[in-house]
């Protein structure tokens, strides 16, 4: 029924410091680091209770917390004892909770009913009281918070388009593939870089969106008449037979060519600075061309070195790019010296190149011709041909089909009636794009307020965040004629369109998004240099390696494979070098052509996502595993259960004369002793200790110490026995739904989710739950179509 | 608002200054070495270098920050724990200042100044987050991953009151981009830890992080492809299109609720800017900067990284379109692997050392890196005439330091902080300076403030100017 803690509460001391402050000051400045309390035993073992039974509450607080969190104690941040939370705590909040008391509270039942307090070494409740306390603190946290249904909607902030997504319209609503590089940075919270909270617009970034806007435009429209520029090639960078101080020389009928680049094919002004060697009865001769375009007549050179002259003709260019264009030399003269007279010799020599243009106009982009009624329309038909094909464009890119004619008045007063119709719907396209029409997901929904203060999305709104969650881009015209088809607001419609919409080779985007930020793998660097001449990690293996997570999640999805596979499967999508990275047989014949295939990894101990190179070579420090980066990977991704990071200047792993010798194991061990580390690092190290048999690379290990102790007592060796233990309950299905749900939502999950995640949670088959189950789940739920509106 | 009594008669010169409502237009030098390419270039002469008529000319201010606090005994030299407080001249310089001997008459290192705000007052872990957040403005940071609440900083209250007289009002600048998936800092919104530079309480400044695309928005108009016909039909454009958004901005924040409101309000204050630009007759295009010293698209490693964005801030400063900056040598909390220097751990993860020495030793030569460079951005503004036959850096003040004094304790009292500010300043060199312990850093950006022509601004937890820097 509870659970989700770890996502609804980020902060846990924080919270209850909240909490016990609302009802008497704290005492020590929590900023302070606790002073170590009596060191623990680091034993699973129950330490018999110093007093009688606990009776109550108040009794098993006193009993078994106070020493630690009272006054006095070393924990005094986080107070629980009678002069903080009052003698009879759980009347106090029954009688009236705000959010932060509640969870708090949800936040002392899960350390007590995860048995992760009181830690090692303290008097252990043992199982009967620590059930009699849960159950108690639940009833009255459930009283407390009422029936959690009928709180109100949780609100989604106004959120503003991803580079991503922005990226993803221009192609659905375009057709282009444009790198939008300048927009505003995509600020990430809740592990998220699409929650509409964390993002914030700087005074500079309208001015990233006008560019982008404008960048675009031009590559939707097309531009017909670019400004001319000039391009120059000086002697030094003219291929011919010689390149001399004054000039690049050619002794024969031969062409010298400079290397330039020009936006198009078109006509270009080519000019030539010339001399030459004059010799025999007339004067040297030359042409320009284009490498592959007409040559030009051939032009008198009677110039000498001391005063070059310059020739130029307008040429062709076939195409635009890094283009060629050539001075041919076209009536060498030589006469070899004899014995009266030295040899005459007629040579040519560039001192540069230069090409100005285009001069012509390009012509009209498929796009653009329609818009303006076809290449060559009258300026009337075009003018109307213009307005009506913008009013259909509006209407996609701003997601309102109701939208009329004279809401394109403004984007057509952007220019003058007399400009060429290019020119207009340039402008009128990039004032489309930086509207906050477009920028912004407003949504308004519609039809009567419910007693959550919520009504329900349009169709259209329906349809915008599917496109968001599952394409990460807005509704293409497909999807906006079926939003306005079919009423997407209803469920079951909602539901089969997510259906088709998962299908589409666009959810790729969303299961590389998700899954890549959700397992905190966006942006991993796994490149490693080798060590002692053993072979490391090239960039191609890690790209290889983070592509495996990325196919399985896929696949996952697409196969309707059971969502414990992430967890405990034995199986997985890798090409044939990590299956040698693996130790396991490639069958090459059940590969797909790309060389990638589903590979069996039985008898090795690498099972689910636990077993990924990705994953293990991002957790471990270079040239070294770490425990408990493993251990809080877990936690924080596989089980939503984040531990705050250690207090400063507590963690003091110095080396000291007792124990250098020790190993980091033994060091980690003497460090959970301590209380104050002991909370967080008993639940991390046994974890990370676990999948010692991986060694930094991600590379099977053997001869190393793998056993684990969790704070609840149960014991592993090695990863099949760790994570038969994380399969033992269900915290990975919670947490997957809730980091689902929060990417879905874009937004933090709050209290009043949470019936919504039991739905969503309930809704998988217990023995066979689905990734695409869970989506679809998302999307049937009241909390994914409506809107809080207030 | 002196106007100059030669008008340039280059066209492209006159283009250099705008129409916008600027203060001074300072000629630009003609030996300006532009490090861009490793091609050392020279600007061509124009007529508006011959300008004798200099008015009197403004001061500048740029915050440096350093992630991750230093190691504190290269950062101190021979330095007691808690030296007397008052002014001493420097014996020798501590190790990590060597790179910078030639300034030493430029430079004081201040010790005593901390942040209280950066403790966790209640608020539990995240130090790196808050050291970060309250450098600049000395407010402590809501713990939220949400909707981020600080203050406006140091820098961004500069550019509101004085930063309208140039082109641009500030430049906020970085090396590392933000966190792309995982957690920040013990539930800190990412936002604090990447950004010294905050606009107002909610939203922090956008920082640049590529040295050519802030290149070519501070002298390409953001585009370097455009012909200047171009240019000039896009400020008409630009113009029109502003109006049209302005409208379709008002028609949405009236359908959107109170809350969203204020994002909306974020939208337009991006409207407010282009309109200043456009005020500037769109022109952010310097020809007299040339081709040459634009940044390759992709540096490499830490050094040329910070040297090219140092050279654009050298540059901006050298051309009078800012005065105002900051630039953050990584975030806070930065784990980056220093591969260059040998050092495969990341910054972060060694600058909890435990008193190991090796790990030590590689936080010292970060340290160096990143004072070595820092060294080179203060050669570099020396070495390039600025008003009136002096250099740039005789009238530019430069904070350098960090919001965490020693990594592995996170301890924001007594922090790193040193200011490099050239004679034409009227602040002093050549010492230690010691406050009173808990003196809040504040009052040195207050001080700063003060100095460049800010009118008496509420700072956070500041006192009000700190004296005994002249």
């Amino acid at each position: 029924m509870r659970l989700y803690a770890g996502s609804v509460l980020r902060s846990p001391t924080a919270l209850l410091v909240a909490a016990t402050a609302a009802a008497a000051p704290l005492v020590a400045g929590a900023e302070e680091v606790p002073a170590i309390g009596r060191v623990g035993t680091g034993s699973a073992d129950p330490v018999l209770a110093p007093h009688a039974a606990a009776v109550g509450p108040r009794a098993f607080l006193d009993t078994y917390c106070v020493r630690c969190h009272g006054p006095e104690g070393p924990r005094a941040d986080v107070r629980l004892d009678a002069g903080a939370l009052g003698p009879d705590p759980l009347a106090a909040l029954e009688a009236g909770a705000d959010e932060d008391a509640l969870d708090a509270w949800d936040w002392i039942l899960e350390q007590v009913e995860l048995e992760f307090m009181p830690p090692p070494g303290e008097p252990e409740p043992g199982a009967e009281l620590r059930a009699a306390f849960v159950g108690e603190v639940r009833g009255a946290l459930a009283r407390a918070q009422g029936d959690p249904a009928a709180l109100p909607l949780p609100r989604t902030p106004l959120r503003r388009l991803t580079r991503a997504e922005y990226e993803h319209a221009l192609r659905d609503l375009f057709g282009i593939e444009h790198a939008a590089s300048g927009l505003p940075e995509d600020a990430v919270g809740h592990g998220f870089d699409h929650v509409g909270e964390a993002q914030s617009l700087s005074e500079q970034d309208f001015v990233r969106y006008l560019d982008a806007a404008e960048r675009a435009a031009e590559r939707i429209v097309g531009v017909r008449r670019d400004p001319a520029r000039v391009v120059r090639a000086d002697a030094a960078q003219i291929r011919a037979d010689r390149s001399r101080d004054d000039g690049a020389w050619l002794f024969s009928n031969r062409t010298a060519w400079g290397r330039l680049s020009i936006p198009r094919g078109g006509v270009y002004e080519v000019r030539a600075e010339v001399f030459a060697h004059q010799a025999g009865d007339e004067p040297a001769r030359a042409r320009l061309h284009f490498d592959g375009g007409a040559r030009s007549d051939a032009f008198d050179v009677p110039f000498e070195r001391d005063a070059p002259g310059v020739i130029r003709a307008e040429l062709t260019a076939p195409a635009g790019g890094d283009v060629r264009v050539g001075v041919r030399f076209t009536n060498d003269y030589y006469l070899p010296a004899t014995e009266d007279a030295p040899a005459i010799d007629r040579n040519l020599a560039i001192r540069w190149i230069e090409v100005r243009g285009p001069l012509d106009d390009a012509p009209l982009g498929a796009f653009a011709a329609e818009m303006a009624g076809g290449e060559g329309a009258g300026p009337l038909r075009a003018e109307r041909a213009l307005r009506r094909g913008l009013v259909e464009l509006a209407r996609r890119v701003w997601r309102d089909p109701a939208l009329v004619a004279r809401d394109v008045d403004a984007l057509l007063a952007l220019t003058e009636r007399a400009q060429p119709p290019d020119e207009r719907l340039r402008a009128a396209v990039a004032g489309l794009l930086v509207s906050p029409r477009f920028l912004f997901r407003a949504e308004e929904g519609r039809g009567p307020l419910d007693a959550r203060s919520s009504r329900s999305l349009t169709s259209v709104e329906t349809a915008t965040r599917l496109a968001a969650f599952l394409w990460q881009s807005v509704p293409d015209p497909a999807l906006l004629e079926r939003a306005s088809r079919v009423d997407l607001s209803r469920e079951s419609q909602a539901v089969r369109c997510a259906l088709d919409m998962l299908g589409d080779p666009r959810s790729e985007a969303f299961v590389d998004s998700f899954g890549a930020q959700w397992l905190q793998l966006r942006g991993a660097s796994l490149a490693r240099d080798g060590v002692d001449g053993a072979p490391g990690i090239d960039r191609a293996e890690a790209a290889r390696m983070l592509e495996e997570t990325h196919r399985v999640l896929l696949d996952s999805l697409r196969e309707r494979r059971s969502l414990w596979d992430l967890v405990d499967g034995a199986s997985s999508v890798i090409d044939a070098a990590l299956a040698e990275r693996y130790g396991v047989d490639f069958p090459a014949e059940a590969a797909g052509a790309d060389g990638w295939a589903r590979v069996s990894l039985e008898g090795t101990p690498r099972r689910g996502l636990l077993g990924h190179a990705s994953v293990l070579v991002h957790t471990s420090e270079p040239g070294r595993t770490s425990p408990v980066l493993r251990g809080k990977w877990v936690l924080e991704a596989l089980l939503d259960s984040a531990p705050p990071p250690p207090p400063p200047g507590a963690d003091s792993l110095a080396p000291s004369d007792e124990t250098k010798d020790l190993s980091f194991r033994e060091q980690l061990e003497l460090h959970r002793a301590d209380v104050a580390c002991a909370a967080c690092h008993q639940r991390m190290d046994p974890i990370g200790f676990g999948l010692e048999s991986f060694g930094p690379l991600g590379e099977v290990r053997d001869a190393v110490d793998a056993t684990g102790v969790l704070p609840d007592g149960r014991a592993f060796d090695g990863p099949l026995e760790l994570i038969a233990v994380l399969r033992e309950d269900d915290r990975f299905l919670d947490a997957f739904v809730a980091r689902l749900a929060t990417y879905a939502l874009g937004r933090g999950l709050e209290r009043a989710d949470r019936a919504f995640l039991d739905g969503v949670r309930a809704g998988l088959d217990p023995e066979h739950p689905t990734f695409e189950r869970a989506v679809l789940g998302v999307v049937a739920s009241q909390t994914f179509r409506r809107v809080r509106v207030d | 608002m002196p106007e100059p009594t030669h008008e340039p008669q280059d066209v492209s010169a006159g283009a250099l200054r705008g129409r916008g409502p600027r203060l001074s237009a300072r000629p630009i030098p003609r030996r300006t070495v532009l490090r861009g390419a490793g091609v050392v270039l020279s600007l061509p002469w124009l007529e508006a270098m011959a300008r004798a008529d200099v008015p009197a000319a403004p001061l500048r201010a740029a915050w440096i920050y350093v992630p991750n606090g230093v190691h504190l005994g290269k950062w101190r030299g021979e330095e007691a724990e808690r030296p007397a407080v008052g002014a001493r001249p420097f014996d020798a310089l501590p190790p990590l200042f060597a790179p910078l001997a030639r300034h030493r008459a430029r430079l004081q290192i201040l010790r005593g100044l901390g942040h209280e705000k950066a403790r966790a007052n209640g608020d539990g872990p995240g130090d790196p987050a808050r050291a970060a957040a309250v450098f600049l403005t000395g407010v402590q940071p809501l713990k939220t991953e949400g909707r981020v609440r600080l203050a406006a900083s140091a820098d961004q209250l500069a550019a509101r009151a004085v930063g309208g007289a140039t082109r641009v009002r500030s430049l906020v600048l970085g090396v590392e981009r933000g966190r792309v998936s995982g957690q920040c800092d013990s539930g800190y919104s990412c936002a604090y830890s990447g950004h010294v530079s905050w606009e107002s309480e909610t939203v922090p400044a956008a920082k640049e992080t590529d040295p050519r695309r802030a290149f070519d928005a501070l002298f390409r108009g953001g585009n370097a492809s455009l012909s200047p016909e171009a240019r000039r039909s896009r400020i008409a454009r630009r113009r029109s299109l502003l109006d049209f958004v302005r409208a379709e901005s008002k028609e949405l924040g009236g359908r959107v609720s109170a809350r969203d409101r204020a994002r909306i309000d974020e939208f337009e204050t991006g409207l407010r800017e282009l309109e200043r630009q456009l005020s500037f007759d769109g022109a952010a295009h310097e020809p007299a900067v040339e081709d040459g010293s634009r940044p390759g698209a992709r540096p490499r490693g830490f050094a040329e990284h910070a040297d090219l964005l140092g050279d654009v801030l050298a540059l901006a400063f050298e051309a009078d379109v800012t005065r105002i900056a900051t630039l953050m040598y990584g975030n806070e909390g930065s784990g980056r692997r220093y591969r260059e220097l040998g050092i495969d751990e990341g910054h972060h993860a060694l600058s909890h050392h435990r008193g190991d020495g090796s790990k030590l030793d590689a936080i010292g030569r970060i340290n160096g890196l990143h004072a070595e460079t820092f060294a080179r951005f203060v050669d570099r503004l020396a070495e390039t005439r600025g008003e009136a036959d002096a250099s740039v850096l005789d009238r530019t003040m430069l904070v350098y330091g960090s919001g965490i004094a020693e990594g592995n304790r996170h301890d924001h009292h007594d922090l790193p902080i040193a200011l490099c500010a050239g004679s034409g300043t009227g602040l002093g060199g050549g010492r230690t300076v010691v406050f009173e312990r808990r003196t809040p850093a504040n009052d040195l950006h207050i001080e700063l403030l003060r100095r460049l022509g800010v009118g008496p601004v509420p700072l956070g937890d500041g006192r009000g100017p700190l004296p005994g820097l002249a």
